[in-house]
């Protein structure tokens, strides 16, 4: 199972991206909320504020006297008062502003909240400034038949109110929010960290709960797999009775169960009808062994009897390998478990087939190692007479069989190489099944039965080894039994 | 030597005693355990051959009865190969054990084993002062010379080669040399005797007058 594309994984993948999402959609939110808000309230102070401003200015222009000089500051003037008939209207003095005294101090160099106003008099040609006040802003252009009203506008971090006084007149108050963006920044950091942290929790709590959901998939799965590599009697055991895998488990139960029944079924059958066949072989065999001891009548007579003697034998070497196959399969052959020199069962075995391959002109060549193993010395020699044979059955003339034994990373390892024609591509997955021929033609007429390999492999795997076969490309099939070592555990 | 062989299945049964009898055995057959266990326990056979599979008693328990008995030598013939077969088979008084589908020389040799056993003679091959015995290719040389035996004479000089020292009676040889389906009379046995020692030489087989035949 490739990681990337385990439940696990995708899972998380797509949690993760919805909690991400989720989480960016808040903070943004929040942030947004957060930023508009500061905007308001101080649109909405800059209103109030240019509003008293503008009242302030415009008393200031009442003439002097009045309780809104524009001058507090400064002793009355002197003088005959303003409503004197004959005289002149004063030049207009620079104004001020008397404000209520907490405004007034909300201007003040040393006053927090960066705010400042700015009076433009007689079309800019005067202009008063509270000490915060920017230098460079530039007077705002109204039309001046609009209605008198604020107007506010945005300027980087500064938002300004402005209004028309009179014609020529303007009044702005503004305010510097470099320090107010400065905290709604930090505020965002807090919220961008605050979500990664969540998003990492939710990771975390998300693996523990789909990992701690799926564990009972990952010992489904254990088990699924030891009951197919031929433990068949093997059932999930779960203690999760009650959520869906607990109805899986109990679905895989019984298919399992009803897998080994008809397979316990199809073992039995195979030996009961191997032993039903016995019988009737025995009496084929006898009597054309019984006709054959005598003189036949004819040639005729004869070739009819060995055919059938030759039959028969065929049959019982059927009926042994069906029978050795059907107690293999149900684990029924008890194997013996001792240490032997693998090397020395190969050289007993060469021994014996030696005859047989100076008939075809087979050379038999052997490399054995000592080669301690582990396991029943009769099966494994089973395995490796099989091997040898069908090495020099499917070997050309004068051909070579080369066999191996040797230790190779704490394993016992036999190998059987021929000089033959080797085995098609196509063929060598299905060399090891039963009753397979890779070729139909010539391993009928050598006798064999088509079981040999099912034999050696299901011997071999019962070892707890592996066998498989290679064709060289220099030509020739290579046989390989790898076999657990002696001292080695299992 | 005579033999019982006990098969349920007839054409088995008629396959082994043909091959038997040209081997030249004498040759009772049962096709149930009752009639091989009554047989077996009649007649002092030198070897029984008892498939397990039978029906009325089966092979088991025809064994387990005759062994309270006799001693006669067992070969079981069985279509069951597992080793625990194998064991209870010879655990419980079989001498041997053959599976089916089995070589018919090989069968013959077990047999001829099992007698030998029964007889307690070890070796395949009995010398008689200058007159020699192969059982296995069933020759007899006198001086490294063939002598040609029939069936028959055979049978009487192995049988009392394989107990000699001891007395054999004319009836116990008789019991041994012909079987059930022979209706000769025993003095044939007289007749056989005498042409032995033709071929043989007269010193071989000592006649006790009224008792029997012996060879020392």
């Amino acid at each position: 199972m490739k990681r990337t594309r385990s439940i696990t994984w995708r899972l998380q993948f797509w949690y993760g991206i919805l909690l991400a999402v989720v989480l960016a959609g808040f903070g943004l939110t929040a942030y947004m909320f957060e930023r508009s808000a500061l905007v308001r309230t101080t649109d909405a102070e800059l209103e109030r504020r240019i509003g008293s401003v503008a009242r302030e200015v415009r008393q200031a222009a009442k003439p002097p006297g009045g309780p809104g000089d524009l001058r507090p500051d400064e002793p009355p003037p002197e003088g005959p008062p303003e409503d004197d008939p004959g005289r002149e209207p004063r030049p207009r003095r620079a104004p001020g502003l008397s404000l209520a005294p907490r405004e007034r101090q909300s201007y003040a160099a040393d006053a927090p909240g960066g705010w400042y106003y700015i009076l433009w008099l007689d079309q800019g040609r005067q202009v008063i400034r509270s000490p915060k006040a920017p230098a460079d802003v530039p007077m705002p252009r109204l039309l001046e038949d609009r209605p008198s009203g604020p107007v506010l506008r945005a300027r980087g971090d500064i938002r300004e109110a402005c209004m028309p006084l009179k014609p020529g007149d303007v009044a702005l108050v503004g305010r510097i929010l470099t320090e107010d963006f400065q905290q709604l920044r930090q505020f965002a950091w807090l919220l961008g960290i605050s979500a990664v942290a969540i998003l990492a929790l939710g990771l975390l709590g998300g693996y523990w709960l789909v990992s701690r959901s799926l564990r009972p998939i990952a010992e489904i799965s254990r088990a699924a797999a030891r009951i197919a590599a031929g433990n068949l009697g093997l059932r999930i055991q779960t203690d999760d009775t009650e959520s869906e895998l607990g109805e899986l488990t109990r679905v895989l139960n019984d298919t399992f169960g009803r897998l080994e029944a008809s397979f316990v079924q199809q073992t039995r059958f195979t030996a009961d009808a191997a032993h039903e066949l016995r019988t009737p072989v025995a009496v084929l065999l006898t009597h054309t062994q019984n006709a054959l001891a005598v003189a036949c009548p004819s040639e005729t007579h004869q070739e009819a009897f060995e055919a059938c003697q030759r039959a028969a034998q065929r049959m019982r070497s059927l009926i042994e390998a069906l029978l050795t196959l059907a107690r293999l399969d149900s684990g029924e052959r008890t194997m013996r478990r001792e240490s032997f020199d693998l090397s020395r069962l190969a050289s007993e075995s060469l021994g014996l087939v030696r005859p047989l391959a100076e008939r075809r002109g087979i050379t038999v060549e052997s490399d054995l190692a000592p080669t301690p193993c582990v396991g029943d010395p009769g099966q494994i020699d089973q395995v490796i007479m099989n091997l040898v044979t069908n090495a020099i059955h499917h070997n050309v003339e004068k051909g070579r069989v080369r066999v191996t034994t040797r230790t190779d990373c704490g394993c016992a390892v036999f190998a059987v190489s021929d000089s033959g024609p080797g085995i098609a591509q196509g063929h060598l997955s299905h060399v090891f099944e039963r009753f397979y021929r890779a070729d139909a033609s010539r391993s009928r007429s050598s006798g064999g039965t088509g079981l040999g390999l099912a034999i050696a492999k299901a011997i071999v795997e019962a070892h707890g080894g592996s066998i498989r076969a290679e064709s060289r490309k220099e030509g020739g099939a290579v046989f390989t039994v790898v076999l657990p070592a002696a001292g080695s555990p299992g | 030597m005579r033999v019982l062989v006990v098969e349920d299945e007839p054409d088995l049964l008629a396959g082994v005693v043909r091959a038997l009898r040209t081997q030249g055995y004498s040759v009772d057959s049962a096709a149930d355990g009752e009639e091989g266990l009554f047989k077996a326990e009649s007649v002092d056979y030198d070897a029984v051959l008892l498939d397990v599979m039978l029906p009325v008693r089966d092979g088991w328990s025809v064994l387990e009865a005759l062994r309270r008995k006799k001693k006669t030598p067992v070969l079981m013939l069985t279509a069951r190969d597992r080793p625990v077969d194998k064991v209870r088979g010879l655990d419980s008084g079989a001498d041997d054990y053959l599976v089916k589908p089995f070589d018919l020389g090989e069968l013959l040799a077990r047999v001829r084993a099992l007698i030998r056993r029964g007889a307690q003679e070890p070796s395949p091959e009995i010398t008689l002062g200058d007159v020699r015995i192969e059982q296995a290719a069933r020759r007899v040389t006198r001086l490294g010379a063939p002598v040609t035996l029939t069936a028959k004479e055979y049978t009487i000089l192995e049988y009392l080669a394989l107990n000699r020292g001891r007395l054999v009676t004319r009836s116990a040889l008789y019991e041994h040399v012909f079987d059930e389906n022979d209706d000769s009379f025993s003095n044939l046995i007289d007749v056989h005797i005498s042409n032995l020692r033709k071929k043989l030489g007269h010193g071989l087989i000592a006649t006790r007058r009224g008792l029997g035949y012996c060879i020392e």
